[in-house]
């Protein structure tokens, strides 16, 4: 029994590790997803309402400084 | 010479005298292998049964049977210790060293051919039977040798004339028990495992133990003295003292291997010292009618069988484990060589075993066979056998013998793959070759075309600075953004965002990089990179640019530094050391057993490399 789960489970593992490799190497499937919708650079900026400067990441979408304001 | 059937008594016809009575011969063993008139086969050529004279040495005695082959040739059937050796006299054409200068091990010269003397002593006939193609005086005395080719392609005895030291040599074969059979209707049939009447020549009790035509030694069930039985009257050469070690098996227990029935007719128990005082040993004398004598060794709870072995082979003077050995045609590993004390000894066996007695031994490996090379006195002996695993013991014993547990790895104990690990390393190997493949196919495939190169400053990333647009050449492209900065003590995080030609951002990623160094009482150190890269996704080829956000320090709390950073953006690249995992993997999974087989190996030298464990 252990040794056809063993015989089993080893090359499934092979296999997982082989697509999961694939997918994320050709398909960068670990890779940030893109936006569930498409946002403005200028959106930070109507808001605060400073004009011409663009405030996408300064009006608190930094993810070091203000905090992940989300969106997605 | 003819022994009279009879009253036993040697009659010679010579020159003097038309008949002559000799003094009588003793009763001889009998043989449940051959007997005088009985006709037979040595492999596959006829042969009749002459006459036999049998012989006392030092360790009990052998039989040599006179043979008439088919075409009239005369030979020597020599049966010792259940070993059978076919040999014809040849006339000597070259000196043979004197009988006080051989060693056991010594290399000589018979005429053109090169044996190794295996034994040497001095033989007293004992008596004989039938016909007798020359003149031998029962009781007389005449110091031998034996031995073997080096390859055990021939077998020899040397015969010593007491008194002028000439040397009669015979030169033959070594015959296996079943390649010289007589027919059964000839056979004297087994003796009867009691026999005559064997009363202790210590205390006076009769021995009622196993006993065969070929036993020499018994051992007193009740004194434990053990009774040389090659003379007319038994006589004491040793006696166990203290209690008798626990061996696995009893006397007498019917054990099968190969196929063959066997029975356990004497046991001995061998001490070795050791830096934990003296390691013990165990050795079963086994005997089969059809395939005669058998050795079985249980060392630890291990068990090894073996046989006598002809092939020679030389072992250097200091013996050192691993040193390759050849053999035949064979590479054998020396294991140990050391020295064994007979500590107690019962039952019956076909040679004499004094308690006391020293072997030297040299232990040759080539798992899961092995060959010991013996020398006791003035003997030298082979013994070549193989491992027998617990499961094929347990087969041979009779139901409800207990096997004792196995501790360690056993000197010729051949590896066994665990059954959830075979087969694994060709898992292993296949998906090592597929993702070495498929990682070198990544490299190939990560062109690497560069869509833009900016250099920011630290005015311009720490607002919001949009960089010169950038073309992606085709859909679900994966780019990769190296920056590098030159940090000094410092550090840069930087915010990235994909913006389309709507100037809408599309996806958000990061990157950071910091590089501190110094020096400290072992010198100088760095730490961290000046560089950092970032991998993102786009779906759709098209125009886009970067929004770059970033800030700065330096220390925990330190200002910024106000670093330059130069962005590299590559298009169609590939992420390959994701690859690397599952080469680890497969690797680990073909690599298991032989890792396994590794260690057990470890272990199996462990003991007498001086690393053991156990």
């Amino acid at each position: 029994m252990k040794a056809i789960l063993t015989k089993l489970l080893v090359p499934l593992v092979l296999v997982v590790s082989t697509v999961t490799a694939y997918g994320a190497c050709f398909r960068g499937w670990f890779l940030p997803s893109p936006l569930d919708k498409a946002v403005s650079i200028r959106e930070g900026s109507a808001r605060t309402g400073t004009g011409a400067r663009y405030l996408y990441f300064l009006g608190g979408r930094s993810h070091f400084g203000g905090g992940y304001r989300g969106g997605k | 010479m003819r022994v009279c059937d009879y009253c036993k008594t040697a009659m010679y016809w010579d020159k003097e005298s038309a008949l002559r009575a000799g003094k009588k011969s003793m009763d001889l063993p009998r043989s449940s292998r051959f007997k005088v008139g009985a006709r037979g086969k040595i492999r596959g050529e006829f042969f009749t049964v002459l006459g036999r004279l049998s012989y006392a040495h030092e360790k009990g005695t052998w039989n040599e049977w006179f043979v008439e082959l088919e075409n009239g040739e005369i030979q020597w059937l020599t049966e010792d210790e259940g070993e059978l050796f076919l040999e014809s006299p040849v006339d000597l054409t070259a000196p043979i060293p004197p009988h006080a200068e051989l060693r056991p091990g010594m290399h000589i010269t018979i005429n053109d051919k090169v044996g190794v003397v295996e034994e040497i002593g001095e033989a007293r006939c004992i008596g004989g039977e039938g016909q007798i193609p020359f003149q031998v005086e029962i009781g007389e005395t005449y110091p031998y040798a034996d031995g073997a080719a080096p390859d055990g392609s021939f077998s020899f005895g040397l015969e010593y004339d007491g008194t002028s030291g000439a040397v009669t040599a015979f030169v033959g074969r070594i015959l296996t028990p079943k390649t010289a059979k007589v027919k059964p209707d000839d056979r004297e049939g087994p003796d009867t495992k009691t026999g005559e009447a064997i009363r202790c020549a210590a205390c006076g009790k009769p021995y009622e133990g196993p006993r065969l035509d070929t036993t020499e030694m018994v051992v007193c069930e009740a004194c434990g003295s053990g009774l040389q039985l090659d003379e007319a009257e038994t006589r004491v050469v040793g006696r166990n003292v203290g209690d008798a070690p626990y061996f696995s098996f009893s006397v007498g227990l019917p054990i099968t291997i190969e196929g063959v029935g066997y029975e356990v007719m004497g046991r001995l128990y061998y001490v070795e010292p050791d830096e934990d005082g003296e390691y013990p040993s165990m050795e079963y004398v086994l005997y089969s009618p059809e395939n005669g004598y058998l050795w079985l060794s249980e060392d630890n709870g291990h068990f090894t069988i073996s046989r006598p072995y002809h092939v020679r082979f030389s072992i250097p003077p200091i013996p050192v484990p691993k040193m390759s050995v050849t053999v035949g045609k064979e590479s054998f590993k020396i294991y140990e060589s050391g020295e064994l004390t007979l500590r107690w000894v019962d039952g019956a066996l076909p040679w004499t075993a004094a308690v006391g007695e020293k072997t030297r031994y040299t232990h040759l490996i080539k798992p899961p066979e092995y060959i010991d090379q013996e020398v006791t006195g003035t003997e030298l002996e082979l013994f070549r056998g193989r491992y027998v695993d617990h499961e094929e013991m347990a087969k041979a014993v009779p139901e409800g013998v207990r096997l004792p547990s196995a501790y360690g790895v056993y000197s010729c104990q051949p590896y066994v793959p665990a059954s959830w690990l075979r087969g694994m390393w060709r898992a292993g190997l296949v998906f090592l070759v597929l993702n070495v493949l498929l990682f070198s196919y990544s490299l190939i495939a990560d062109k690497g075309n560069v869509v833009l190169r900016e250099q920011i400053a630290a005015g311009q990333y720490k607002g919001e600075h949009l960089s010169t647009p950038f073309t992606v050449p085709r859909d679900r492209c994966i780019l990769r953004l190296t920056g590098t900065a030159p940090l000094r003590n410092s550090w840069l995080a930087m915010d990235f965002a994909v913006v389309n030609a709507n100037e809408e951002v599309i996806s958000e990623f990061y990157g950071e990089a910091s590089y501190y160094s110094g020096f400290d009482s072992e010198g100088s150190w760095t730490e961290g990179s000046r560089h950092f890269t970032s991998y993102f996704r786009v779906q759709k080829a098209g125009t886009y640019r970067l929004l770059v956000h970033a800030q700065g320090g330096t220390g925990v709390a330190g200002g910024p530094r106000n670093e330059t950073v130069n962005l590299t953006l590559a298009a169609n690249t590939t992420i390959s050391w994701y690859f690397l995992i599952p080469i680890a993997l497969s690797l680990l999974a073909a690599c298991l057993e032989p890792m396994r087989k590794w260690l057990f190996d470890q272990r199996r030298w462990a003991a007498v490399l001086g690393d053991d464990d156990d």
